[in-house]
C-alpha cells in the first residue's frame, strides 16, 4: 500500500482556553511545514456542530487519509472525532488525538511561549505517528444462542430458567442426581419474618426447569472436556453413564460450595454428637432430634482466620437452627458461642426471637476459642464470655459447630477446562470484584451463587438472573463486537516461547497444534502486554505499535532532548489524573512530552531505551494506582518490567535513576503535578525547553 | 408497546442496569434528578476491598454510558408522573432548568473563572470545600457541562448580601442582567451556552418498564450527636471520605477542620447514633468496612497516624472483606471493641476526648484524638417516599422501595414492568448493587 | 419454690433486656462506671444470665443512682432502672445504705432535702418551706447564706452538677408568706424560766425551740439590733435586711422577750440571772471580736479590722474608703469585706492570703465572684508590716508564703525571703474572729480553753449547772447552719436537763406516699443542667448593697428540682419491696 499520506491537523482554540495561552497561528503555521501536512485548521470550537461538518467537508475536499486533531483530551473526546471522520468515510483508526489544553494551556499558563513550544512539540509527535497509522477495524463473532449452566442448585437453575424465559436453550449440567444443591440438605429457609421450606423452594424451581422446552437437564454429570471459547465451545459430558457432545456459546459457572472438613476439630468424627451446621440441618428435617438437652454451638470453626473470610451465613444459620431446637423441644438449653453476630438491617429480630425463646449467647474472643473437653464421656465445653468478662463450663449433648465453606471440589478440575482462576479458599474469581462481579476475565463466562463466595438464597438467586444477562447479551444480538486495538502476531519470528499465552489476562491467545499462538481477536483487550513482553518482538498492537510509539518518541526528542521528559501514560487512571490536573488548573513543569498508551503494560523496555539513546533526561512510566488497573493486573506487570528496565539500562552506562515510575488514580491530579516538579528538580532541569 | 425502558436513578446501579440492557439491544433512558450521573460512588475516594480507586473505575463506565447509542441520559430530571398504557407505561419527566444550554456548553469553566460567588459546598462544606454559584458538579461529571443551582442562586446570594453589582432583587429580573458575569464570559468564548432564562421542560416517553436505582444517602447525624455540629473536628465518615480523596476539597490531605493542621489522631466510632433518636434504626452493613478501609487509606497517607475504630460486631461479611480487615490490622490500625457514648472537646486544642468502655476489659477509658468521624449508617433515600406514590407502590418501614417476595420474586415490586435494585432496596455495597442492577435489567428487558 | 426460679419471678416482666445487644452505650455513658467495679452493662449481663443471684448478693445494686441515664442513651430503649430497683430490694441488708439520703446526712440540721425538694418540684413551695421549718426558724437567711454542705454530697454532682438546693430553698422560702404560722405553735406553759445570752444564729434558734416546748425565755443581746453575726457579719448584699428583719421578728414574735443592748459582764451577771430566777441559762455570745495579729504599723489611721469593719458597713456606720484597699485574709469574712469595700467606695481591691489558690478557706463560688467583680487576688503573700506616710498608711509590704500548714495539717505558716510592697490607701485584716470571754474573768467555775468555753459534748452543759453554751464561743468559728443546730440541740438538751422530754418532732408539711412514685424519669433526666441564677449585673452592684443574686423564678426552680434523683425515695421504696416482697 503506497498511497501517498495526506495529514489534516485540526488545531482547537477551545474559546480562549487554549488560545488564551498557547498561540494558536503559530502552531498551525508550524504543523503546516510538518512533513505529510496537507491541510491545517484552526477552529474556534473544533466539537461544535459546524466545526465537525467544516471538518468533514475539509477531508473530502483535501483528499485527508490521516487526520490529527489538537484540541482537550481523548478520555471524553475521542468518541466523538472518531465518529466525526467516520461519516466524512476515513476509517476512525487513522485519527490521532492530541491534548493541547489539559496537557497544556491549563497546566503552564503563565508561560505562554513554552506553552506554546509544547503544543508543537505535541503535534509534531501526533502527525509523526499519524502517518504510519493503519486502518483497523471493530471485530465481530458471532454467537449463538445456547448456554452450559455447569451446577444445578438454585443459581445454576434460576441461570437457566432464565436463559430459557428468553428464549435461550440452557443445557443444565449437575453432579449429582438431582437438581437442588445445597438446598436439598436443608431443612428451612429464613426469609423476612416467616420461614420457607427449602424442599418446597427447590420442588418448584426443579419443575420449572424439567418442564422448560428450552432447557436439557444432565443429572449424575460429569464435564470431561470443554474446548473453545465464545461463540464456540465445544462440550463433552458424561452422564448418567453415557457420553454427550454437544456445543454451546456460552458458560455459566454455579458450582456451588460446600462445608469445610472439620475433622477432627472438637471431637469432630470420633464423637457423633459433634454436628455440623448442614448435618443439624439434616436432622432436624427428618426429625431426628430426640430429646436433647443441652445443645451448644460454636460459630466460625474454620472461618475468620489467617486463611479463610467470614462465611457471611453462619450467624443467620446458627440462629435460625438454635430457634428450631427451641420449638422441637422447648425445654433444650442451647447456647450459641459467637465472635461477632453479623446481623444487618432488621436481621437483628432474629436475635431477639431468639433471646426471647431462651436461647443464650456468649462471646468468645477472636484468638480464645472454647475448649472441648470429656468428662466421662460427657462433652463439657469451656467458653470465656467478653461481655460478663468470666468463663462458663457447658455442658453438651449436641455440640453444633458453625463451619465455614469452600468452593465445590470440581473447582480445580473445571478450572482446567475453562482457562479461569479461584483464589486460596477454593472459590472463583470473578473479573472485578466491583464492577465484574458476575464476569470471569474471558467473555462469555459467567459465574454466580456460592460458587463465588457464600452468600444467602437471595443473593444466589439475583446472581444467577444476573450471570444469565451477562451472557445473553452476546447471545441476544448474535455476536461480539471489540475494539479494533488488538494484538497481531507475526509467525513468522516467533519461537513460541509461551510467553504471550500464558500472560494474557484474557486467554485471548490460544496456542494450535503446531504450538503456535492465535490471537482471538473478539476476546483481546488491546492492553498490549504480549506485545512489550514478547522476546522475539514479533507482536504488534493496532495503534499502538512499535513503529508508532517510537516515532512519538523520535519526534519528541527531535529538538533539546537533555531538557526534556518522555512520560508514557496510561489512557485510564495515569492521564485521568492529568486531565484531573489540568480541569484543576495546577500548574507544573512542562518538561514532559506525553505519549499515550491504552495500559502501562504497553511500554516496552524498547521504547524506554530509545528515548534515553536519543538523549532524554528522563522517562516515566504512569499507570493506574494498586490493585485497580483496567486491563486486570498490567499495572503489576508494568511495575516488573520497569524494575528489569532499570537494571538493563545500568548494564548499558545509563543511570537508572532517570527512569521513574508513578502509579496514580483518575482523581490524583496532585500527585501527577508533583511528580513533575519532582522530576525536574532531581534530575536537574531547566525549566525553559 | 415502546420496547425502551426508563432506569431511575443513574449511580452505580442504574449505570450498570443501563449497559446491560443497552448492550443487550434496549433503548433506556436513564434519568436522573442530579446533574451528573454518577450518584453516590463518585464521591467517594476508594472502593473496598481492593482500594480501588473509585472514580478511575467508575469513570470509564460513565463515558461508555455517555457514548451508548442505545442510551438517552437525562439529568436533572425528575419523574412526574406514571400511568399504564399498552402493556407498559407512559411516563412525564421533568427536565428541570440546569440554566445552561447542554448542547452548547462544553465544560470549559469560563463562566466559573467570571463567577464571582462562592459558596460552600453541599457535600464538603464542613470540611472547607466551596463552590461557585455556577459550576460543574465533579471534574468526571457526565454530561460535563455546567450547572447553576436555583436554590443557591435566590437563596444564598441573598445570604450573601448581594450578588454582582449589588443586586438583591428578585433574581426574575436578574436573568436578562447585563451584568451576569457567566453569561459575558461564555459570550467572550463564543458559546453563549449560559441560559439564565431557562424554563423547566417536561419530557413525555413510552417505556415497557422501569428500574427504580435511586440508591441510598448517608445518615446525617442529629446535632449534638458526639459533639457533631458543635465540634468542629467531629465529621460523618462520608465527609472524611471527601477529606481522603484527592479530588475533594482538601485535595486529599486528611486536615483538620478546626486548624487546618494534619490530624495526627483518627478515630471512628461504629454504629454512631444507632438506635438513638435521630440515628438509623438498624445495622447498615457496609460501614466496618468503610472505616476499615478509611483506617488504611489513613495510614498509607501517613503510617505515623494513628488510627483507632470503636466497634461492636464487626461485619466483614463479603469476599475478601476479612483479610481486608486484617490488613488493617497488621497496618496497625486499633480495633477497640467499645460504642463510646461522651465526647467532650478540649476549647483551646479543638481536641477531642472519647469516653468508652472497653468491652474486652470492662474497664472505662478516655481516648484524645484529633478528628472523631462517625459512621452513621445508610438511610432511604428522602425522595422515595414520592417517587413511590408517582409509581404507586410501597416502600418497606425502613423507607426503602418494598420487593414483592425476597425469594421467589426478588427485584419485582407490586406493579409487573417495575423493578428496583441496588440502594433503593436497603443497605448494600457496590458489588452487590452491580449484581442487582444486571438482574433487574434482566428483568427489565426479558418478555412478560 | 428454689431461689432461682423467685429471682427470675422479679424479673418476670422485664424481657426488655432480651433487646440488649451488649453494645456498651450505657456503661460508656454513666457517671460511676468503674468507681468501685461498678458496670451497669455487666449487671444487665449477668442478669441476662440467669446469673442474677451473683449481682443481688453484692453491693452494687446500691451504687446506682438512678440518674437514668444508661436508659437515655440505650439505643434499644432498655428501661434498664426497671432492672436495676427489683435487684436492689433483693441486695442483702449488709449492702443498704443508710436510710438517710446523702443531702439530709450532710445537713447540720438534717433538713429532708429530698422532701422539700420533692414538693417544690409538685409546685407547693409553702409545703416545702413548712418542711424545712420542722428542723430550722430562718429559711428564707439559709436559703441566702448557708455554706450548703448538702450539695458536696449530692449524688446528682456525680451525674453531671448537684441540685441548687440552697437556692431552692430560699425559693421555698420567699414564696411561702403564711408557712410560719405553722411553726409558731407554742405548747403549754412549763412554767420554767430560761435565759439566751446572745441573739445570733445559735441563741436565736434555742429560744425559738426552748418556747416552743413551753418554756419562758428571754434573750439578752448586747447589742442594739437581735441577729448576731447575720445583722452584723454579713453583708446586705448577701442577706437583705428586710429579710434578716422578717424572720428574726418572727421567731420573736411567738412569745420571746428580747432585751437588748444587755451586755453580760458589764449589765448584768450570770448569778443575777439565777437570782432572778432563770432555771437555766444558754450562753450563745458568738465571736464578735476580730481576730488581731502583732503587726507592724496595725496603729496607723487606715487600718481596720474585718468583722469590726463588716459590723461598721452594716450598722451604717460612716465607713467610706478611697481608691486602693488591699484585704489581708483568705477566708469567707475576706472575701466579703472585699465585696463590702468595692461598696463603700474603694476603686481597686486586692486581697492577699497566705493560702494558695487551692488552699484559700474560702467558698470557690465566693471567690469567683470577687473575681468576677474585680478584686485582685494575691495568694501566698502573708503581711510582712504596713508602712506608714505621715501616720496614714500608704503601703504593705508583704512576704512570700512557702507553706500554710505543716505535715500534720496543723496552721503554721513559714515564709521566704521574697518580698514586694503594694501600695495602699487603706488595709482591713481579716485573718479571723475571737470571743470576747470577759464576762467570765469573774467566774472561775466556767471554764474555758483556747479561747472558747468548754461545754459537755452531749448535755451541752458547761462546768456550771444549769449554764449551757453553744454556737461560735463553743464549737469555733463555724457556719450559721451548723449554728441553728446547736442552737436546736441546746433547746433540747435543757429541756431534758428541766425534766422535758426534749421532744421537738413536729409534721408541718405533707408528706408524699410512696406508692404514687414508679421511679419513672423523662427522656434526657440525666442530661439535665443545673440551674444558674440571675444576678445582678456587675455594672450595678457597687453602687450599694443591693442583693447580687437574684433567685429562681417558678419555671427555673420547678425544673430544678425535678433534677433531684429522690434517694431517699428510691430507699424507702427498696425498703418497703423488701418487707412486701420475696415472702
Amino acid at each position: 500500500m503506497t498511497e501517498e499520506i495526506r495529514i489534516g491537523v485540526f488545531v482547537c482554540d477551545c474559546g480562549s482556553n487554549i488560545a488564551g495561552v498557547v498561540n494558536v497561528p503559530e502552531v498551525v503555521n508550524y504543523a503546516k511545514g510538518l512533513k505529510n501536512v496537507v491541510f491545517v485548521d484552526e477552529g474556534k470550537w473544533s466539537c461544535s456542530v459546524d466545526a465537525l461538518s467544516s471538518m468533514q467537508e475539509s477531508i473530502k475536499e483535501h483528499k485527508l487519509n490521516r487526520v490529527v486533531i489538537a484540541s482537550c483530551t481523548a478520555r471524553t473526546h475521542e468518541p466523538l472525532f472518531k465518529q466525526t471522520v467516520k461519516e466524512a468515510g476515513l476509517n476512525p483508526y487513522l485519527l490521532e488525538f492530541v491534548s493541547i489544553r489539559e496537557q497544556v494551556s491549563w497546566v503552564h499558563m503563565n508561560e505562554p511561549e513554552i506553552a506554546t513550544q509544547k503544543a508543537k512539540d505535541l503535534v509534531k509527535m501526533g502527525v509523526a505517528k499519524a502517518a504510519l497509522l493503519e486502518e483497523g477495524e471493530e471485530i465481530r463473532l458471532p454467537v449463538g444462542k445456547d448456554c452450559m449452566v455447569i451446577g444445578g442448585g438454585m443459581a445454576g437453575m434460576t441461570a437457566a430458567l432464565s436463559l430459557a424465559n428468553q428464549g435461550f436453550k440452557a443445557v443444565l449440567v449437575e453432579k449429582r442426581p438431582q437438581l437442588g444443591g445445597l438446598l436439598n440438605l436443608i431443612s428451612t429457609v429464613s426469609s423476612d419474618k416467616e420461614l420457607l421450606s427449602a424442599e418446597e423452594i427447590v420442588r418448584g424451581q426443579a419443575k420449572l426447569v424439567e418442564t422448560h422446552p428450552n432447557v436439557v437437564v444432565y443429572t449424575n454429570a460429569e464435564i470431561e472436556n470443554v474446548d473453545g471459547y465464545i461463540g464456540n465451545y465445544s462440550v463433552t459430558i458424561k452422564s448418567n453413564g453415557t457420553r454427550n457432545n454437544f456445543d454451546v456459546s456460552t458458560v455459566i459457572v454455579a458450582t456451588g460450595m460446600r462445608e469445610l472438613n472439620l475433622e477432627g476439630k472438637f471431637f469432630y468424627g470420633s464423637d457423633s454428637r459433634v454436628v455440623t451446621q448442614l448435618e443439624l440441618e439434616g436432622i432436624l428435617k427428618n426429625n431426628q432430634l430426640g430429646d436433647v438437652k443441652n445443645v451448644v454451638m460454636v460459630n466460625c470453626v474454620g472461618s475468620k482466620n489467617e486463611t479463610r473470610g467470614c462465611c457471611n451465613i453462619g450467624c443467620h444459620v446458627s440462629i435460625k437452627n438454635a430457634l428450631a431446637i427451641k420449638r422441637v423441644n422447648k425445654e433444650a438449653k442451647v447456647y450459641i458461642l459467637y465472635r461477632d453476630l453479623s446481623m444487618v438491617k432488621e436481621e437483628h429480630f432474629h436475635i431477639d426471637a431468639a433471646k426471647a425463646a431462651g436461647v443464650k449467647f456468649l462471646r468468645f474472643p477472636d484468638d480464645r476459642y472454647p475448649e472441648v473437653t470429656k468428662d466421662n464421656e460427657n462433652l463439657v465445653i469451656n467458653v470465656y464470655d467478653i461481655l460478663s468478662g468470666r468463663a462458663f463450663l457447658l455442658s453438651a449433648d449436641l455440640l453444633v459447630l458453625t463451619a465455614g465453606f469452600e468452593g465445590d471440589e470440581t473447582i480445580e478440575k473445571i478450572k482446567g477446562h475453562l482457562k479461569v482462576s479461584s483464589n486460596a479458599e477454593g472459590f472463583f474469581q470473578e473479573r472485578h470484584i466491583k464492577l465484574g462481579p458476575l464476569d470471569f476475565p474471558a467473555d462469555g463466562i459467567a459465574l454466580c451463587g456460592c460458587a463465588k463466595n457464600p452468600k444467602t438464597l437471595k443473593e444466589t438467586i439475583e446472581e444467577g438472573m444476573g450471570a444469565a444477562m451477562r451472557v445473553s447479551i452476546p447471545m441476544n444480538n448474535g455476536y461480539i463486537e471489540a475494539e479494533g486495538i488488538v494484538a497481531d502476531i507475526d509467525l513468522a519470528n516467533c519461537n513460541s516461547c509461551g510467553l504471550c499465552w500464558k500472560r494474557c489476562p484474557y486467554g485471548a491467545i490460544r496456542v494450535n497444534e503446531n504450538k503456535e499462538p492465535q490471537v482471538v481477536k473478539a476476546l483481546c483487550k488491546g492492553c498490549g502486554l504480549c506485545a512489550a513482553d514478547c522476546p522475539k518482538e514479533c507482536i504488534s498492537i493496532v495503534h499502538y505499535s512499535d513503529d508508532q510509539v517510537l516515532a512519538q518518541v523520535e519526534a519528541a526528542l527531535e529538538e533539546n532532548p537533555a531538557d526534556k521528559i518522555i512520560a508514557f501514560v496510561c489512557h485510564w487512571c495515569a492521564l485521568g489524573g492529568v486531565d484531573m490536573a489540568g480541569v484543576s488548573r495546577l500548574q507544573y513543569p512542562p518538561n514532559a512530552r506525553l505519549i499515550r498508551v491504552m495500559c502501562s503494560a504497553r511500554v516496552s523496555i524498547k521504547f524506554i531505551q530509545r528515548a534515553f539513546d536519543l538523549g532524554a533526561a528522563g522517562v516515566l512510566v504512569a499507570g493506574c494506582e494498586f490493585p485497580t488497573c483496567h486491563y486486570i493486573s498490567g499495572n503489576y506487570a508494568a511495575e516488573k518490567r520497569v524494575n528489569r528496565a532499570k537494571k538493563i539500562l545500568a548494564k548499558k552506562g545509563f543511570d537508572p535513576d532517570k527512569l521513574w515510575n508513578i502509579w496514580c488514580s483518575a482523581a490524583d491530579g496532585p500527585k501527577f503535578a508533583n511528580t513533575m516538579r519532582e522530576m525536574v528538580r532531581e534530575l536537574h532541569l531547566a525549566k525553559e525547553v | 408497546m415502546d420496547n425502551s425502558i426508563l432506569i431511575i436513578g443513574a449511580g452505580v446501579a442504574g449505570i450498570n442496569c443501563a449497559l446491560n440492557a443497552a448492550k443487550y439491544g434496549t433503548h433506556v433512558y436513564l434519568v436522573d434528578d442530579t446533574p451528573s450521573i454518577g450518584g453516590m460512588m463518585a464521591r467517594l475516594d476508594k472502593t473496598f476491598p481492593t482500594n480501588d480507586c473509585s472514580i478511575c473505575i467508575e469513570a470509564p463506565q460513565m463515558y461508555e454510558v455517555d457514548n451508548h447509542p442505545n442510551i438517552d441520559i437525562l439529568t436533572n430530571t425528575e419523574v412526574r408522573k406514571v400511568k399504564k398504557a399498552d402493556g407498559g407505561f407512559s411516563v412525564r419527566l421533568i427536565k428541570k432548568a440546569r440554566f445552561i444550554d447542554e448542547e452548547k456548553c462544553t465544560g470549559c469553566g469560563a463562566c466559573l473563572e467570571a463567577c464571582p460567588v462562592t459558596v460552600p459546598d453541599e457535600l464538603d462544606g464542613k470540611i472547607g470545600g466551596v463552590r461557585k454559584l455556577i459550576s460543574i458538579p465533579f471534574p468526571q461529571a457526565v454530561p460535563n457541562v455546567m450547572v447553576i443551582d436555583p436554590d443557591c442562586r435566590y437563596g444564598r446570594m441573598r445570604d450573601k448580601g448581594a450578588c454582582v453589582g449589588g443586586c438583591v432583587v428578585d433574581c426574575s429580573q436578574c436573568r436578562e442582567c447585563p451584568i451576569a458575569l457567566c453569561v459575558a464570559a461564555c459570550r467572550k468564548e463564543g458559546k453563549d451556552a449560559v441560559r439564565l432564562w431557562q424554563a423547566n421542560k417536561n419530557i413525555n416517553i413510552a417505556v415497557r418498564s422501569i428500574v427504580i436505582a435511586t440508591g441510598i444517602a448517608d445518615a446525617k447525624p442529629p446535632r449534638g450527636l458526639y459533639g457533631y455540629d458543635l465540634y468542629d473536628n467531629v465529621v460523618t465518615y462520608t465527609q472524611f471520605e471527601r477529606l481522603m480523596n484527592a479530588g475533594g476539597p482538601t485535595g486529599g490531605q486528611i486536615i483538620r477542620p478546626s486548624d487546618r493542621k494534619h490530624a495526627h489522631r483518627i478515630a471512628w466510632i461504629q454504629c454512631a447514633g444507632r438506635g438513638l433518636e435521630g440515628g438509623v434504626p438498624y445495622c447498615s452493613k457496609v460501614c466496618c468496612m468503610v472505616a476499615t478501609k478509611q483506617s488504611i487509606i489513613t495510614k498509607e497517607h501517613d503510617p505515623q497516624v494513628d488510627t483507632t475504630v470503636y466497634y461492636n460486631d464487626l461485619k466483614a461479611y463479603g469476599k475478601g472483606f476479612w483479610a481486608f480487615y486484617e490488613k488493617a490490622r497488621e497496618n496497625g490500625v486499633k480495633y477497640v471493641r467499645a460504642r463510646p457514648y461522651d465526647v467532650f472537646e478540649d476549647p483551646e486544642t479543638k481536641n477531642l476526648t472519647v469516653r468508652y468502655e472497653d468491652l474486652d476489659s470492662g474497664e472505662l477509658r478516655y481516648d484524645e484524638v484529633e478528628i472523631l468521624v462517625l459512621s452513621t449508617g445508610l438511610v432511604a433515600n428522602s425522595r422515595n417516599e414520592r417517587l413511590a406514590k408517582i409509581l404507586k407502590i410501597q416502600l418497606d418501614k425502613l423507607g426503602f422501595f418494598k420487593e414483592k417476595d425476597p425469594i421467589s420474586a426478588p427485584l419485582e415490586t407490586e406493579v409487573e414492568g417495575i423493578y428496583v435494585c441496588g440502594g433503593a432496596t436497603g443497605p448494600i455495597d457496590i458489588s452487590e448493587s452491580v449484581v442487582q442492577a444486571t438482574a433487574a435489567s434482566l428483568k427489565a428487558v426479558s418478555p412478560r | 419454690m428454689d431461689s432461682n426460679t423467685a429471682l427470675a419471678e422479679k424479673f418476670s416482666d422485664v424481657t426488655m433486656f432480651r433487646t440488649c445487644e451488649q453494645c456498651g452505650c450505657c456503661s460508656s455513658g454513666c457517671p460511676i462506671t468503674g468507681v468501685d467495679d461498678f458496670n451497669i452493662r455487666r449487671i444487665i449481663r449477668f442478669v441476662e444470665l440467669d446469673l442474677i443471684e451473683e449481682i443481688a448478693n453484692s453491693s452494687l445494686p446500691w451504687q446506682c443512682t438512678t440518674c437514668g441515664r444508661c436508659e437515655s442513651v440505650c439505643p434499644n430503649g432498655i428501661a434498664i432502672l426497671d432492672i436495676v430497683r427489683p435487684l436492689r430490694s433483693m441486695t442483702p441488708k449488709d449492702f443498704m445504705p443508710e436510710e438517710v439520703p446523702p443531702c439530709t446526712a450532710a445537713c447540720p440540721a438534717g433538713i429532708d432535702v429530698p422532701g422539700y425538694l420533692r414538693l417544690i418540684a409538685q409546685e407547693k413551695p409553702e409545703e416545702a418551706c413548712k418542711l424545712i421549718l420542722e428542723k430550722v426558724p430562718f429559711p428564707g437567711i439559709l436559703g441566702r447564706v448557708c455554706m450548703h454542705p448538702c450539695e458536696s454530697k449530692c449524688r446528682r454532682g456525680e451525674v453531671n452538677e448537684p441540685i441548687a438546693i440552697c437556692a431552692l430553698k430560699r425559693y421555698a422560702a420567699d414564696k411561702a408568706d403564711g408557712a410560719f404560722k405553722g411553726a409558731s405553735k407554742v405548747k403549754e406553759s412549763t412554767g420554767h424560766k430560761i435565759a439566751v445570752i446572745g441573739a445570733g444564729p445559735a441563741g436565736l434558734t434555742a429560744a425559738f425551740y426552748l418556747r416552743k416546748m413551753g418554756h419562758d425565755v428571754t434573750v439578752f443581746e448586747a447589742r442594739a439590733k437581735a441577729g448576731g453575726m447575720m445583722r452584723y457579719g454579713i453583708p446586705y448584699y448577701r442577706l437583705p435586711e428586710e429579710v434578716l428583719e422578717k424572720e428574726i421578728n418572727q421567731v420573736l414574735s411567738i412569745g420571746i422577750r428580747l432585751e437588748n443592748e444587755k451586755r453580760l459582764g458589764v449589765d448584768f451577771t450570770l448569778d443575777q440571772l439565777k437570782a432572778e430566777g432563770f432555771q437555766a441559762i444558754f450562753v450563745a455570745t458568738g465571736l464578735q471580736k476580730s481576730r488581731k495579729i502583732d503587726l507592724e504599723g496595725t496603729d496607723l489611721e487606715d487600718v481596720f479590722w474585718g468583722v469590726d469593719f463588716l459590723a461598721d458597713v452594716n450598722v451604717g456606720n460612716n465607713v467610706r474608703l478611697k481608691n486602693r484597699v488591699l484585704v489581708v485574709g483568705g477566708g469567707n469574712v475576706a472575701v466579703d469585706v472585699a465585696l463590702s469595700a468595692l461598696r463603700t467606695g474603694a476603686k481597686e481591691v486586692t486581697m492577699a492570703c497566705l493560702e494558695s489558690r487551692e488552699e484559700m478557706p474560702a467558698s470557690p463560688w465566693e471567690i469567683e465572684q470577687a473575681l468576677e467583680e474585680g478584686v485582685k487576688l494575691m495568694t501566698s503573700w502573708g503581711p510582712h508590716r504596713i508602712i506608714g506616710d505621715n501616720g496614714r498608711v500608704s503601703a504593705v509590704e508583704l512576704v512570700r508564703c512557702t507553706s500554710v500548714f505543716d505535715e500534720g495539717g496543723n496552721f503554721c505558716p513559714a515564709f521566704g525571703e521574697e518580698k514586694m510592697t503594694v501600695n495602699a490607701d487603706q488595709v482591713i485584716l481579716a485573718i479571723g474572729q475571737a470571743a470576747d470571754l470577759s464576762f467570765i474573768s469573774g467566774q472561775e467555775q466556767i471554764r474555758s480553753g483556747g479561747g472558747l468555753i468548754e461545754t459537755d459534748p452531749g448535755t451541752m452543759q458547761t462546768s456550771v449547772p444549769g449554764v449551757f453554751a453553744g454556737g461560735d464561743v463553743a464549737t469555733g468559728p463555724s457556719s450559721i447552719i451548723e449554728a441553728i443546730a446547736t442552737g436546736r440541740k441546746a433547746a433540747i438538751a435543757i429541756d431534758k436537763s428541766l425534766g422535758g422530754q426534749g421532744t421537738l418532732d413536729e409534721t408541718l408539711a405533707e408528706r408524699v406516699d410512696t406508692e404514687s412514685y414508679t421511679g419513672k424519669r423523662e427522656t434526657g433526666f440525666a442530661d439535665l443542667k443545673r440551674v444558674r441564677m440571675l444576678t445582678l449585673p456587675i455594672s450595678e452592684r457597687h453602687s450599694g448593697f443591693s442583693e447580687v443574686n437574684l433567685g429562681l423564678g417558678d419555671e427555673e426552680a420547678l425544673r430544678e428540682a425535678k433534677r433531684c434523683l429522690q434517694c431517699d425515695l428510691e430507699l424507702r421504696l427498696a425498703k418497703e419491696g423488701r418487707l412486701a416482697g420475696t415472702g
